[in-house]
């Protein structure tokens, strides 16, 4: 049965939630009103903007391909990075060749004002590059492309970070496993005497 | 194993990334190989006070995921919703699966520290137990996280609860940033129509 304390944690919880999807609306409907004051891409902006997705789009999948190459590194791998104020999550879909894509989660400043190209906010804003990926990233993807050498340099490092980490839990892994396995071998060693 | 093709990307923290990995790599077997020593040598069974442990984890925890799925915004998340909690040394992430209700259930991944002897399905993230109708039953997988979380449910409990309402609060806060971004962009806009009528 659920008790006092929850209902009354998630009654906060339902009332933010109730918040934010009003934001959410408010958000759609400046969208609307962009959409009918911006003008059309032209031809050649239509041909700038693909030409700057599909680099963005061979980095990204470039470093996942890199990624994949080692039997180590499989999954999900979550790589957050911030550069200035913007905060982006980089997920790299290691695990199945269908599934061959790197999602990009948060908020490029310059994004936040697109409504056509990107629906800049929330969970919304998380953008698929690779077999799955969208157009609804343009302003994301120049942000990418603007700072592709520093975001680049900052996923290594944070990966390394991640390894370095695991390296430590793993060894924390093995000791305790070693030393479960001497007492358990003791243990029987007495009860044979 | 297949050899790391880091030549796909240039850069100088790759040879580390390789060494690192392949260290990782050297040390997830041997903690395999141990695992593969305790299942072999010591046989160890679930009792049925563990498997009622196991059931009132399993109880607790379904029952914060049904709460959440009462909250439309959260309902219609298609990936997990994850929440991290940390209790002194062990950080466990905790994976609401909300959408598919065939599926339901939650998956708690990482390592419980003074338990590792038992942990067994590592990988990046960590050790990993799924509660719910997916459950995998066992004591390699879940008696041992969940015997901690059934120690610091109440803790673990308010830690999930403040994590979902403090990425909720981070949803607002970037919902706002955007709102005032297109407001001084349609402001902007107007200002310019306006100049150009005159």
């Amino acid at each position: 049965m659920t008790d006092l304390i929850t209902i009354s944690y998630m009654s906060e919880i339902k009332c933010l939630s109730e918040a934010r999807m009003e934001l959410e609306y408010q958000c759609d409907r400046q969208d609307y009103r962009i959409g009918i004051l911006r003008p059309s891409p032209s031809a050649k902006e239509e041909e700038d903007a693909q030409a700057l997705f599909t680099e963005v789009q061979n980095n990204l999948m470039s470093l996942r391909d890199a990624f994949r190459s080692a039997d180590y590194l499989c999954g999900d791998l979550r790589i957050p990075v911030k550069i200035d104020d913007t905060e982006l999550n980089f997920v790299f879909k290691l695990q199945d060749e269908p599934l061959s894509y790197v999602l990009v989660g948060g908020v490029a400043p310059d994004a936040k004002v697109s409504c056509s190209f990107s629906q800049a906010y929330g969970r919304n804003s998380t953008i698929c590059f690779g077999e799955h990926g969208s157009r609804w990233s343009l302003e994301t993807a120049r942000f990418i492309s603007n700072h592709w050498t520093e975001i680049k340099e900052k996923i290594l490092i944070e990966l390394k970070r991640q390894i370095e980490e695991d390296i430590e839990t793993l060894t924390g892994l093995v000791n305790a496993k070693t030393e479960y396995i001497d007492e358990m071998t003791k243990a029987m060693e007495d009860k044979d005497l | 194993m297949r050899a790391a093709d880091w030549t796909l990307i240039d850069g100088d923290v790759f040879e580390e990334i390789e060494e690192l990995a392949k260290k990782a790599d050297s040390l997830m077997m041997t903690c395999r190989m141990k695992t593969n020593e305790i299942r072999k040598d010591f046989s160890v069974s679930e009792t049925e006070k563990d498997k009622l442990l196991i059931e009132d984890v399993q109880k607790n925890l379904m029952e914060v995921r049904n709460a959440f799925c009462e909250v439309p915004y959260l309902r219609d998340i298609k990936d997990p919703f994850e929440l991290p909690v940390q209790i002194g040394e062990t950080k466990l992430r905790f994976e609401f699966h909300l959408y598919d209700n065939p599926s339901e259930f939650v998956t708690v991944k990482g390592v419980v520290p003074k338990e590792k002897p038992f942990c067994e399905s590592w990988h990046i993230t960590g050790d990993s137990a799924t509660f719910g109708s997916n459950f995998r039953s066992g004591i390699d997988h879940g008696l041992e996280t969940a015997k901690f979380i059934s120690e610091h449910w109440y803790t673990i409990r308010e830690e999930i609860i403040s994590e979902a309402k403090g990425k909720i609060n981070n949803d607002i806060k970037a919902l706002r940033d955007t709102i005032a971004v297109k407001d001084a962009y349609l402001e902007a806009a107007k200002e310019g129509e306006e100049e150009k009528e005159l």
